[in-house]
């Protein structure tokens, strides 16, 4: 092997994601989810191909146009213990964004909204609580308030429950399918766990090894999937119904 | 069948600044032999710091306040280090949360089988041929035992733990988390498995984990622990059919299943709790919707349930169930 040779971590990938939908995209690891997040949101740069947003090729943004673009479509991660930082409060973790995109509207009342808006309420009973003082749950919501600060038209949200106690799962899978009902934004809900993704999602793209197997309606998928990675997903997602026998 | 662990009173802490802390309080549980024993619990339920103390291997600041762990008819809390060092991986093992990570990663694989003998007195050269089985057990090629940790991938890690742990035949068999970390594909194989295999060989498993799902899908019986506590237990089949604790009852049905109709009755409160001694009523009571004021003031005890062999912790079963 040389140093020069590279691999694919996706290929010949085609996606769309409509207005206002919940859209799931699930593999395993190691078949380019996460890749294809940070893609979207130009962590990283396709080698080739486009990514247009609203009728424009956003994929060689820089300086100016890419803050604006990286407003407009923002992520949400897997670790909700990693993703704020321990030293500070509830309160600056959702000022900043707000202050950086120069919000000209009252900065207060748009936190005590976007508190709102996930549901930690009442606002000042959170506002001044720092995340070692919040549960996984809360946490993961603080993260999502501050995602929907700069008022995206797209939420990405790679893994956002699966480091979370199960019983605090629905209510976060619950808050995605509520905001996108409240904001008419656009959800991409990236994961290895079909179970969810058949809950929440309107439509998805099954990925492996870097490709689009399978793509369509979640509902037609789930019950009837065609592709044998898919299907083969399908008997793997934990349930407890199921009872593994052996001979 | 005869019972091969029992638990009797088990109190464990964790010794802090302000005296201890309690982890777990009054524990009490029988194994039977040969059966896949599931313990389920989200965090906080003290776990993990019961699957240490059950091995004996709690370290300091955790501390086993009284109690017995009754193995083979032995009180494993009361054995000398010598003498834990003689049953532990020959007539108990434990492989502990996230063991895949702690093979050594400058040895290879062989050598670290090689050392299990090394400790338990038994013949290297004539020990070769039970790594050979153990490893057809797993299903890993006997090339492993050439490769370095890092050589290999998660699952074939996990697969090699386990293999490590099975090779001097152990009656008893503790998993903590065994799959957490692992790709959902990896996953399924494993389970399948450590089953098959437990079956073909009789050993006792006790499987500890936060997955509900997957406990479900491999155990024959069930416990779940909240707070410290068990809230129910019984037969798999009688905990997933007919609940008797609100905790069992509800995490059932919010668990998202492909072509499942959706859960929109009433849900679990709050979020995962610590046991708390500050209450004298139910531990579940600040999570619970169908708590009343008796919950408040009686701290309810285990209680059996309408058939045989199914226990609950709830004063308010049957009234609860909607």
């Amino acid at each position: 092997m040389t140093r020069s040779e590279s691999v694919n971590a996706l290929q010949n990938v085609d996606m769309e994601l409509n207005q206002n939908e919940l859209l799931g995209i699930v593999g395993a690891s190691g078949s380019g989810k996460s890749t294809l997040a940070r893609i979207l949101v130009l962590l990283y740069r396709p080698t080739s191909g486009k990514i247009i947003f609203e009728g424009n090729d956003v994929s060689n943004l820089k300086g100016k146009n890419l803050r604006k673009y990286r407003s407009q479509i923002q992520m949400v991660f897997q670790d909700p213990y990693a993703s704020l930082d321990p030293f500070h409060n509830v309160e600056w973790h959702i000022k900043r964004p707000l202050v950086i995109t120069k919000y000209d509207g009252n900065i207060n009342e748009r936190i005590d909204s976007l508190l709102e808006q996930v549901k930690l309420t009442p606002p000042s009973q959170y506002r001044n609580k720092f995340p070692h003082q919040l549960s996984g749950g809360q946490r993961q919501r603080v993260y999502m308030a501050r995602a929907l600060a700069t008022n995206p038209k797209v939420l990405i949200a790679d893994e956002p429950v699966s480091m979370l106690d199960v019983s605090l799962r629905i209510e976060i899978l619950d808050l995605l399918l509520s905001i996108k009902k409240s904001l008419g934004i656009s959800i991409i809900y990236i994961t290895h766990d079909l179970n969810t993704v058949s809950m929440i999602t309107d439509r998805i793209y099954v990925l492996n090894q870097g490709r689009v197997v399978e793509y369509g309606d979640t509902k037609s998928i789930v019950t009837n999937p065609r592709d044998s990675y898919t299907q083969q997903l399908i008997k793997a997602a934990p349930d407890p119904y199921k009872k593994i026998e052996v001979d | 069948m005869s019972t091969i662990l029992e638990i009797r009173n088990l109190n464990v802490g964790y010794e802090g600044e302000n005296g201890t802390t309690k982890i777990i309080n009054n524990f009490n549980l029988k194994i039977e032999e040969g059966v896949i024993f599931g313990i389920a619990g989200e965090s906080g339920s003290g776990k993990s710091t019961l699957a240490q103390a059950i091995y004996n291997s709690l370290r300091y600041p955790g501390i086993i306040e009284s109690g017995e762990v009754i193995f083979d008819g032995k009180d494993i809390l009361k054995l000398s280090k010598r003498e834990l060092r003689r049953i532990r991986a020959v007539d108990t093992t434990f492989i502990p949360q996230a063991a895949m990570n702690a093979l050594n990663p400058v040895k290879r694989i062989g050598d670290q089988f090689n050392d299990v003998f090394e400790a338990h007195g038994e013949d290297i050269e004539e020990s070769q041929s039970r790594i050979q089985s153990v490893l057809n057990m797993v299903r890993l090629s006997p090339e492993v035992l050439h490769s370095y940790p890092h050589e290999l991938s998660g699952g074939m890690r996990q697969r090699t733990v386990i293999a490590m742990a099975l090779v001097l035949s152990p009656k008893l068999v503790i998993l903590d988390e065994p799959t957490t970390g692992l790709d959902v594909l990896v996953e399924h194989d494993i389970l399948r498995d450590i089953k098959r295999i437990q079956r073909q060989k009789g050993f006792t498993m006790l499987v500890i984990t936060h997955d509900l799902s997957i406990l479900y899908q491999i155990s024959d019986w069930i416990a779940m622990v909240y707070a410290g506590e068990i809230t129910e237990y019984g037969k798999r089949e009688d905990m997933l059919n007919s609940p008797l604790h609100p905790y069992n009852y509800l995490l059932l049905k919010s668990l998202p299943r492909i072509g499942a109709e959706r859960y929109d009755g009433i849900k679990l409160i709050g979020a995962p709790s610590n046991y708390s001694e500050t209450n004298k009523g139910c531990q579940f009571i600040t999570r619970c919707p169908f708590s009343k004021n008796e919950c408040q003031i009686t701290h309810p005890e285990l209680e059996a349930g309408y058939g045989n062999d199914h226990y609950y912790r709830c004063v308010r079963t049957p009234d609860w169930k909607p």
